[in-house]
């Protein structure tokens, strides 16, 4: 494979990417070149992120496993009620009143105090929050972030093959983000969240993402996350994700 | 460079094992299985011990070749391999591990997603580039293949996560 992006001319043919990866000493053709000198620069700066990152990822991966609380198999049985529901996270421990689920998108907007009513809080505090609270739907930054914010129903569950995962097909009811949204949407979520054909779900996604790192299921624990939802909906579209 | 052991030195330092768990982690290898890993490269540099060879100009080096040339091999072997990105989401708390806030968690979450998506060579020449900190004429040497295809491979795979983290708008 030959390196032929990104070249300038006077370069001699030097790609910026290359030459910041492999640390090839740069002629002074392309030294001269202010263009490959900005594009340089950008894929140094960028191979220096990727270095800082793969170190936090790395020790992150290493550090000794937190004690979990058991997951729960997924429940079976219909119709449809309010579920016990354990989950894990981390040193986080989550007890939930209800079918709240929180992931990494919601701690991440506790640890930058995105949220407006929740600064100060700490993720283990909001992650044990009653059925009542909104959770993240209720933070403006959150939803900022968020790709895809809908209602709908569950009309199909398929297992991912060779995953602890299912592919869930939701026909939206009514959908927040964006605004005018599909009336189909698939979404791959773990297999534990016991998700079943006929579940009310409210559901959100965050960017970058396949998969939902929050949901509610059955519309006694829907209906105070939605009034949140939509009061603080405007409030999300003037900020930007960061 | 990592920092280096004494020619006669048989076991790998504490400093040492942390970066060759990370190496097999970051490989793919799962979490449960990241210890024996590290034994099995104990055991290799004790081989070559056996065997009369010299040892590793630089063993800290050289064990990061061996956990990622293990985690290749974990690969085409057809374990389960783990999803780094997966792993990282279950593992994450803000207070915990990942410090400079929300968006430093998004970089990593994006670069494990990146790592998740290489094909298994070109992870593991950016692996021993940009973790293990190895030359790129190292990396030829260690693995014996052509320096070309060192950069080739990892040409693509910074390209990739380097596209990764704009499409994610972290950069």
């Amino acid at each position: 494979m030959t390196a032929e992006h990104n070249t300038h001319d006077g370069t001699g043919g030097l790609d910026a990417l290359l030459a910041a990866i492999t640390d090839e000493p740069l002629s002074d053709e392309a030294r001269a070149d202010a263009a490959f000198m900005a594009e340089h620069a950008s894929a140094t700066a960028d191979v220096a992120l990727l270095r800082e990152q793969l170190e936090v990822v790395g020790r992150v991966l290493t550090e000794p496993a937190k004690p979990k609380a058991p997951e729960p198999e997924p429940v079976p049985v219909r119709p449809r009620r309010r579920r016990p529901f354990t989950l894990a996270l981390g040193a986080v421990g989550v007890a939930a009143a209800g079918a709240m689920v929180v992931g990494m998108g919601w701690l991440l907007v506790q640890a930058g105090g995105g949220s407006g009513d929740d600064a100060g809080a700490t993720s283990a505090d909001s992650a044990q929050s009653d059925s009542k609270d909104a959770g993240p739907l209720g933070s403006p930054a959150y939803l900022a972030c968020a790709r895809l914010v809908a209602e709908g129903d569950v009309t199909d569950v398929q297992p991912v093959p060779g995953e602890r995962q299912e592919r869930i097909t939701l026909d939206v009811t009514r959908s927040y983000k964006p605004a005018k949204g599909e009336d189909e949407v698939t979404f791959v979520i773990r297999t534990s969240a016991g998700l079943d054909e006929g579940d009310h779900l409210l559901v959100a996604i965050p960017r970058g993402s396949a998969s939902p790192d929050f949901w509610l299921v059955g519309e006694r624990d829907i209906a105070p996350a939605r009034s949140a939802l939509v009061r603080v909906l405007p409030e999300s579209r003037t900020l930007t994700c960061d | 460079m990592r920092s280096h052991r004494g020619a006669d030195a048989d076991l790998l330092d504490a400093a040492q094992a942390d970066r060759v768990r990370a190496v097999l982690a970051l490989g793919g290898v799962p979490q449960d299985d990241l210890q024996d890993g590290l034994q099995q490269v104990r055991l290799r540099l004790l081989e070559r011990r056996a065997r009369g060879e010299d040892p590793p100009r630089d063993v800290g080096a050289w064990a990061t070749v061996v956990a990622s040339n293990l985690a290749v091999d974990w690969h085409r072997s057809k374990h389960r391999q783990e999803r780094v990105s997966e792993r990282l989401t279950l593992l994450s708390a803000p207070d915990a591990h990942i410090q400079g806030g929300p968006e430093s968690g998004l970089l990593a979450l994006a670069v494990a997603e990146g790592l998740d998506a290489l094909p298994a060579a070109q992870r593991q020449v950016l692996i021993l580039r940009y973790y293990a900190d190895l030359s790129v004429p190292q990396i030829a040497e260690q693995l014996g293949i052509p320096l070309g295809t060192v950069k080739s491979r990892l040409y693509a795979a910074a390209k990739l996560l380097r596209e990764r983290l704009r499409v994610e708008e972290v950069v």
